[in-house]
């Protein structure tokens, strides 16, 4: 039985909209990115060409994913990029680990990577000493506080320029108070340079995996991508099982409805199409690339027909910027990796729909994010879909937590709902006291409170529509 | 050829490259030579210029350049590619559709020069501007090519309040010089 004290959302995103910085921040960056993906897209027919064409794409990869992955991971091997796999979380860190332990790896630069988020990998190294340091400047500004990201594609985008101004004059030696985003910038940037070149090792995600020529495809604007992956004399990539596609014709769509729903960008500064270490005679770039497999259960989620399009997102953010929740209370509120709409359909199905109960009914269904889905991922359908899973158990279904997010107070109100429907005296006698005494029924009373909050009381009418037909007749039309 | 460099241009100089056109290997190479002149590329610390192999440069010829330019290297590692101001590599495509240029990358050196110095010169052919990534694709193989790079523009990021800041972790500055008779020379 799910317990009522594992409802964090309600609570966080209360917290969050009394918090008037939090929220202008957001409603700026969010208002920002709306505006720059529409101008990216100015015909709504050529919009709705690319969409099919994407969801196209990932649907076809993820009907031939086991395929796919073999013949992936024999081109990589061909490659010379070692393929490790993860069924957990766990095994991705201790395989990381161990890759760092082999070659006497004691620092580690990240390139952005929400998988390596997923594993909490930078926590787990400090604990086996092992310095891990986020290079991206969103990534870390927030490793500086020790936070989590509040956005996938802008992660301290919580914060504004004064907030980050005192973050760096308190974090970073030497550092003067600024709020000039270029000298901020700058900053960062110094720290970072010296970081990049005294690092034993480099880490980067993966946007898409190419199986006809198992090459790594990285999308990025700083130029951090570019260094995490060929600075360091060891490059190590991690990846979600999800994001192989067949052919390199496959990603030229993907990247291009990528870009501009992300960021609102044609293109991004820096792509890199990544199929091997170091060539023989070479004196610089990594000496060995190894790519980390995740499932996390994502195989669970290909398994069942409808849940795998969730395994279809590309990580935009669009629907996080579109949304009418997210965009009120950030990130943060979800206490979970992958915030909005995304994340709601995402993290229940990791961590179990029973013990993420909130996020999958934070949700009003209003339908703005599959509506901007590059990738048309039927979000609110999928909520639907494990709310229900969240309290019945479904013979066929494999979804982690099934049935355990009922509660005492729901399944009596469902069976006393019964009761009166099935038995036509009682329905009576209920309609009858609904409509005499409803309008008396005060606001605040338990159970009504938690609707009343925020709405206000529907009132009954005087007379049932049964009562009406049985005095009045029903008029000749 | 004319349209596609025009386009390219356009979308370029857009996301902030600089763009330069010359008609012969020639006039590029005075341009470059001017331009390391010009932001004061010397044996100083941190104001070297490095140069990654290629045929624009071995037309030009090594040696000349490096008595002609002091601070001015051929011979690539990390430490140098880090303690300069300039790096110039040469660029295999362009894309003319998002002013994209495309590297067959899979020499260590040309990733080096084109991200840690603040400023990229990259040299072009104006017969290697395609029209979209399809037809770049249709010509770089990854089976054969270790890093392929597609550069669009300097370094940017905005992570800060979503405030467009240019030059993050690779170059400040990209000058693309496209050279018409690129192909011709060297043959």
């Amino acid at each position: 039985m799910h317990a009522e004290t594992d409802i964090h959302f309600r609570d966080a995103a209360a917290k969050a909209l009394l918090d008037p910085q939090l929220r202008a921040n957001f409603r700026r960056a969010m208002d920002g990115l709306i505006a720059k993906r529409r101008a990216q897209f100015p015909d709504p027919g050529d919009l709705q060409d690319l969409r099919h064409l994407s969801t196209a794409i990932r649907s076809r990869s993820l009907l031939n994913l086991p395929d796919l992955l073999e013949q992936f991971e024999t081109n990589c091997t061909k490659n010379g990029i070692q393929v490790h796999w993860a069924e957990t979380c766990e095994q991705a860190n201790e395989l990381i680990l161990a890759i760092l332990r082999s070659k006497g790896a004691k620092t580690l630069v990240k390139g952005k990577s929400m998988v390596s988020e997923e594993m909490h990998l930078n926590a787990f190294l400090e604990s086996k000493g092992i310095e891990a340091l986020e290079s991206d400047l969103g990534e870390y500004i927030i490793q500086l506080d020790g936070e989590t990201p509040s956005h996938i594609i802008m992660p301290a985008i919580h914060k504004n320029k004064d907030q980050i101004a005192r973050q760096f004059s308190q974090k970073i030696k030497d550092a003067k108070y600024t709020e000039d985003v270029d000298e901020l910038t700058a900053m960062a940037r110094r720290v970072l340079r010296q970081k990049f070149l005294d690092a034993d090792a480099g880490l980067s995600g993966v946007n898409f995996a190419v199986a006809e020529t198992g090459t790594l495809c990285l999308v990025e604007n700083e130029g951090n991508g570019r260094m995490s992956t060929h600075v360091p004399p060891l490059h190590i990539a991690v990846m979600g099982l999800e994001k192989v596609v067949a052919t390199l014709e496959d990603v030229a769509p993907l990247y291009a409805i990528l870009t501009r729903s992300a960021t609102g960008q044609a293109v991004s500064t820096y792509f890199n199409l990544i199929t091997g270490p170091r060539g023989e005679g070479e004196m610089d770039g990594p000496q060995e690339v190894h790519l980390v497999i995740l499932d996390n259960g994502r195989s669970r989620m290909y398994a069942d027909p409808q849940l795998r399009a969730t395994l279809r997102c590309i990580r935009c953010g669009a629907c996080m910027n579109h949304c009418p929740v997210y965009t009120r209370v950030g990130g943060h509120a979800y206490e979970a990796i992958y915030p909005g709409p995304i994340g709601k359909i995402l993290t229940p199905q990791m961590e179990g729909v029973g013990a993420r109960h909130d996020l999958i009914h934070g949700s009003s269904l209003c339908g703005a994010c599959a509506e901007v889905c590059p990738v048309e991922i039927p979000i609110p359908e999928i909520l639907v879909r494990l709310r229900r899973e969240a309290t019945h158990e479904d013979a066929g279904s494999n979804v982690v937590g099934r049935g355990t997010g009922r509660t005492a107070t729901e399944d009596w109100a469902w069976r006393i709902w019964a009761g009166v429907l099935k038995r036509p005296i009682v329905y009576r006698l209920a309609s009858w006291f609904a409509t005499r005494f409803g309008r008396a029924l005060p606001a605040g009373a338990p159970l009504i409170k938690n609707w009343t909050q925020t709405r206000s009381k529907p009132v009954p009418a005087r007379r049932s529509l049964a009562e009406r037909v049985r005095a009045e007749g029903v008029p000749h039309v | 050829m004319n349209a596609q460099f025009e386009a390219f241009k356009t979308r370029a100089e857009a996301v902030s490259a600089e763009v330069h056109r010359f008609a012969t290997q020639a006039e590029a190479l005075a341009f470059i030579l001017g331009f390391l002149r010009e932001v004061g590329v010397s044996e100083a610390p941190q104001c070297g210029a490095v140069w990654a192999a290629g045929s624009f440069l071995e037309k030009a010829g090594k040696g000349g350049l490096g008595v002609q330019l002091p601070g001015l290297r051929f011979d690539i590692t990390q430490e140098a590619a880090a303690a300069s101001k300039v790096g110039i590599s040469q660029l295999d495509w362009a894309i003319s559709a998002t002013g994209t240029l495309v590297q067959d990358a899979t020499a260590v050196e040309k990733r080096l020069v084109s991200t840690l110095p603040p400023i990229h010169i990259a040299l072009l052919g104006t017969e290697r501007i395609l029209e979209d990534m399809g037809s770049v694709l249709q010509h770089l193989r990854p089976e054969q090519i270790n890093y392929i790079s597609f550069i669009t523009g300097p370094s940017r990021t905005a992570d800060i309040e979503r405030v467009l800041t240019i030059g993050v972790h690779g170059p400040e500055r990209l000058i693309i010089v496209v050279v018409d008779a690129f192909e011709r020379v060297m043959a």
